[in-house]
């Protein structure tokens, strides 16, 4: 070899700067005239991958809508219901109600029992071509029969406006305890028997009005509604 | 108007967002800022916060309309006495009359418990927070 090795690679380091600048400056020339199309070209790549991200979130919000009604759909698999909306919320706090986007064109009656995959929301009070205002099981004016899964006992769920409700004419022996489940009665044949509606979380006895009360956390979470199935009144 | 528009409307939007008692009333914030801005029109903007609030009632919409009234009507005349479109009395007036407003709310409901007391100071915290913050928001607008 008639140059030795690290001289050589010295040399090719020094040398590799001018040719790149060369080749460099050559690039820039021949890229010169596509510029303006470089430009536009960008332009429209960013508008596709703006629309693309749309789309994207598009398909996004389509499979968790789906997939929530599969929820809904596996909950409570023999119920012919509705999938709704929920597009509004009641602005006063004493009145817990929300606005859902389906109405009586699309099947649904007064009193149309709402559930979500873990259990009963409310009902349908009134009633718009479009849009049905539910009252929640948490508003002080609901009243919906429950039933103890357990014992059978029997009660009236009422709602307390604070995100609970009670179970109230229970007999002061009644067989109830803390972490008993709490189903609808189906008293009056107007909701199907047996949807969930929430846990006993206290039991109260009252020996001077012998009665029982029993505070019951509602099964839904109601501060993060947004797919229902609504179950149209039974004829 | 446009400012109560605005209200109603953030109102809604957090509502739909937040739980029931953890929501600001916006409504009545922006009732006092436009009533106190201009006292001539408290009736039309207390009709349409009531209004606002009545569209989502299952019963007592008749109260809250009223309600909404007493407070465009307080308003109106704590304006003969005190500059109302000042934006501290507005945020007064708003900390003032938020509690009657929620309170009669619940006596009208006529459910009351610890944790319904609970609920009812949070959401008072909350409207003055609110209150305060729009204070703020309203001095850099016109400062």
């Amino acid at each position: 070899m008639v140059v030795s090795e690290p001289a050589r690679q010295t040399a090719l380091s020094v040398i590799r700067w001018p040719f790149a600048a060369a080749k460099s400056a050559v690039q820039l020339l021949i890229s010169l005239p596509v510029l303006p199309h470089l430009s536009q070209e960008r332009d429209r790549l960013q508008a596709d991958l703006i629309r693309q991200q749309e789309e994207l979130a598009r398909l996004r919000e389509a499979l968790r809508q789906s997939q929530q009604a599969q929820l809904l759909e596996a909950a409570h698999p023999v119920a012919a219901g509705i999938v709704a909306s929920v597009i509004g919320r009641s602005t006063v706090p004493t009145q817990q109600t929300i606005l859902l986007d389906k109405g009586r064109r699309h099947g649904l009656t007064p009193d149309s029992l709402i559930l979500d995959a873990s259990g009963v929301i409310g009902r349908v009070i009134d009633l718009q071509p479009e849009a049905c205002l539910v009252l929640l099981l948490t508003d002080p004016d609901s009243r919906v029969a429950g039933l103890i899964e357990r014992s059978r006992e029997t009660g009236l769920l009422v709602g307390r406006g604070s995100g609970m409700c009670e179970l109230i004419y229970l007999d002061i022996q009644a067989d109830i305890q803390e972490g008993d489940r709490l189903v609808t009665a189906g008293l009056g044949g107007n909701f199907p028997k047996g949807l969930l509606l929430g846990t006993v979380v206290q039991v109260t006895r009252d020996e001077q009005s012998w009665a029982t009360r029993a505070l019951v956390k509602p099964a839904a979470n109601f501060s993060r509604l947004e797919d229902v199935m609504c179950l149209p009144r039974q004829p | 108007m446009v400012r109560l528009l605005a209200c109603i409307a953030a109102h809604a939007l957090l509502a739909r967002l937040l739980p029931p008692w953890t929501v600001p009333n916006l409504t009545l914030i922006g009732l006092v800022q436009a009533s106190g801005s201009s006292p001539g029109r408290w009736l039309p903007l207390s009709l349409i916060a009531g209004l606002s609030g009545a569209m989502w009632a299952v019963e007592g919409a008749g109260p809250l309309i009223l309600s909404y009234l007493a407070a465009g009507g307080i308003v109106r005349g704590v304006s003969g006495q005190l500059d109302t479109a000042e934006p501290r009395v507005q945020t007064m007036l708003a900390a003032a009359l938020s509690v009657p407003l929620t309170a009669g709310w619940i006596w009208l409901d006529g459910h009351w418990s610890w944790t319904l007391a609970g609920c009812f100071l949070m959401h008072l915290v909350m409207t003055w927070c609110a209150a305060l913050l729009l204070q703020r928001r309203s001095a850099e607008v016109s400062g």
